[in-house]
């Protein structure tokens, strides 16, 4: 799959934003079917920094109702990746 | 902080003010916070969203007028301060330019008004109050109109008499309507024009034959413009019988013993009538006088209060008959704007009158005391009989309170004002060339306490 694929948004809230000040490491979700070693390409591809790890899960869907109707919110990929000491993504900058 | 104040209008003043970028910068920052407390952004508790963020929601103009509105008061208190200005009403902000930082504060200010030497001021005093017999006779006339008698007479019908008729009429033939019995005045003002000439003269029990020609703007539809034939029998015929000025007609129109007792009463009433408007209508030259040679200056916002008192006035008035001032506008094919325009002079005329009444009761020394304040709304609702207590209790309100303070403020310096200007006090009733050392003299003692407005 092409490296423009897998980065799908990043993830901004009070605790990446901590997670982004205090240890380098940015969050996103992530195409379902991307692995590591291409999640590591395309954020190194697309931010010009280097990448030291990359963590991911699956976040499971959750059950929505309404009235007697059940469903299913989709479930998504989410990755961690931590950046080399320095490493600076200007789109999470000052957030 | 630099800035420039400019007069933009009478008594309206507006700052521009620049200030240093790190200055605005905290201010943005603490904006931020405020703001992050009150929109909602997803994944953060509220007022916890960083910076970056939140400029990046609301966007960075929003972020500076509110950035603005914390530095307004603080830097508003200061311009003001240091140029000695006194505000009227609240101020209006506006970021004129972002960066660098350009903020214009607009203000009005507290009118202001130079009374001129009132002390040298004489207005013609009013003529004496004359009540010429003719003023008496005519109350006396319309005494006796009201306590006539109608009484039926057997002489042929004069005008100003009633009388009752049978009246068929035709028009070409046609029958166009009857009545039976009625009953009208005969004057000249009945219509249609000829009817009433058409039946004097005639006896009881006599039938005529009267050809009238009904307006073409005559209010019933089918008669307006018609030449009708009117058979007119007369059943009656009663003639106003006026009683006689005498001892006796006195006791019945009220307590007086004879007709002079009744004819000086009367005299008396008129003249009593005539002096308040003497009265008024000196006080009200008076008034002019000095507000003529006044020099006073006051912010538009200070009309515009003025009218919206009398909108509102007028507004209860209407609920008052069942309209709701909408409903009175497109009757009238006006709009607000327009109602507002056309009350405008009115409005400023009672603005300059107030302005220089309460600065005479400044200069005058002029307080109300409590118990004139009581007296006056004890009157106020004694006129409301059963509802005097109710009444009361609304008049004690803070806010009406405070109208009824300035409202009797304002009369006893009109009042004062009168005294000194149609020349009625004593020590300077000759004095053409009273000078202001001496105005401090004539303090009232009697002043009482001064009251908060």
């Amino acid at each position: 799959m092409h490296r423009f694929e897998v980065l799908r948004r990043p993830i901004l809230t009070e605790k990446t934003n901590i997670q982004g000040d205090a240890e380098n490491r940015y969050t996103f979700e992530v195409d379902r079917r991307a692995n590591k070693l291409q999640i590591k390409e395309a954020v190194e591809k697309a931010f010009s920094v280097r990448v030291t790890a990359v963590n991911v899960m699956n976040v499971p869907g959750k059950e929505r109702r309404l009235g007697r109707i059940r469903g299913r919110t989709p479930g998504w990929k989410k990755a961690i990746v931590t950046l080399a000491p320095g490493e600076r993504i200007q789109f999470f900058e000052g957030v | 902080m630099e800035y420039t104040a400019e007069t933009v209008a009478p008594r309206e003043v507006e700052f521009t003010i620049h200030l240093g970028a790190e200055e605005v910068d905290d201010a943005r920052r603490k904006a931020a916070q405020a703001i992050s407390r009150r929109v909602r952004i997803p994944g953060f508790r509220p007022g916890k969203a960083p910076y970056a963020l939140v400029e990046r929601t609301v966007g960075k103009e929003y972020l500076t007028e509110e950035a603005a509105e914390i530095l307004a008061p603080d830097l508003f208190r200061r311009v003001m301060e240091e140029g000695g200005y006194e505000a009227y009403d609240r101020p209006t902000l506006r970021v004129s330019q972002q960066e660098p930082f350009e903020l214009k504060i607009r203000v009005p200010l507290r009118p202001t008004v130079e009374l001129p030497d009132y002390h040298a001021i004489r207005v013609e005093p009013e003529p004496e109050a004359q009540v010429t017999p003719e003023q008496v006779q005519k109350v006396l006339d319309g005494l006796r109109e009201d306590h006539g008698t109608w009484v039926p007479v057997e002489r042929p019908v004069q005008m100003g008499d009633q009388v009752i008729v049978d009246i068929k009429a035709t028009s070409d033939g046609e029958p166009l309507f009857e009545e039976k019995e009625t009953e009208f005045e005969v004057s000249e003002k009945l219509m249609p024009a000829g009817l009433a000439e058409g039946i004097t003269g005639m006896s009881v029990g006599e039938t005529r034959q009267v050809a009238v020609a009904y307006p073409a703007d005559f209010a019933v539809e089918g008669l307006a413009g018609k030449s009708v034939d009117l058979m007119i029998t007369l059943r009656g015929a009663k003639e106003r019988r006026l009683p006689e000025l005498d001892d006796e007609f006195a006791r019945t129109v009220g307590d007086f013993a004879s007709m002079e007792d009744l004819r000086s009463r009367i005299q008396q009433n008129i003249r009593i009538e005539l002096e308040a408007q003497a009265e008024a209508r000196i006080a009200q030259r008076v008034l002019e006088a000095v507000i003529e040679q006044s020099r006073l200056e006051y912010p538009n916002q200070a009309v515009e209060r003025e009218i919206d008192f009398l909108v509102h006035q007028r507004e209860r008035r209407l609920q008052q008959q069942g309209f709701t001032l909408e409903v009175y506008l497109s009757l009238v094919h006006k709009s607000l704007a327009q109602l507002r325009d056309e009350l405008r002079p009115e409005a400023e005329e009672t603005l300059r009158r107030e302005l220089v009444l309460s600065e005479v009761a400044r200069a005058e020394n002029i307080g109300v005391s409590p118990e004139e304040v009581g007296e006056a709304i004890g009157a106020i609702a004694a006129s409301y009989g059963e509802r005097a207590d109710e009444m009361r209790r609304l008049l004690m309100r803070e806010e009406v309170l405070g109208s009824i303070v300035a409202d009797l403020r304002s009369r006893k310096a009109l009042a004062r004002l009168v005294e000194i200007v149609a020349g009625r006090t004593q020590s300077k009733a000759e004095g053409t060339d009273v000078t202001a050392p001496e105005q401090g003299a004539e303090e009232e003692p009697a002043t009482g306490e001064q009251q908060p407005e």
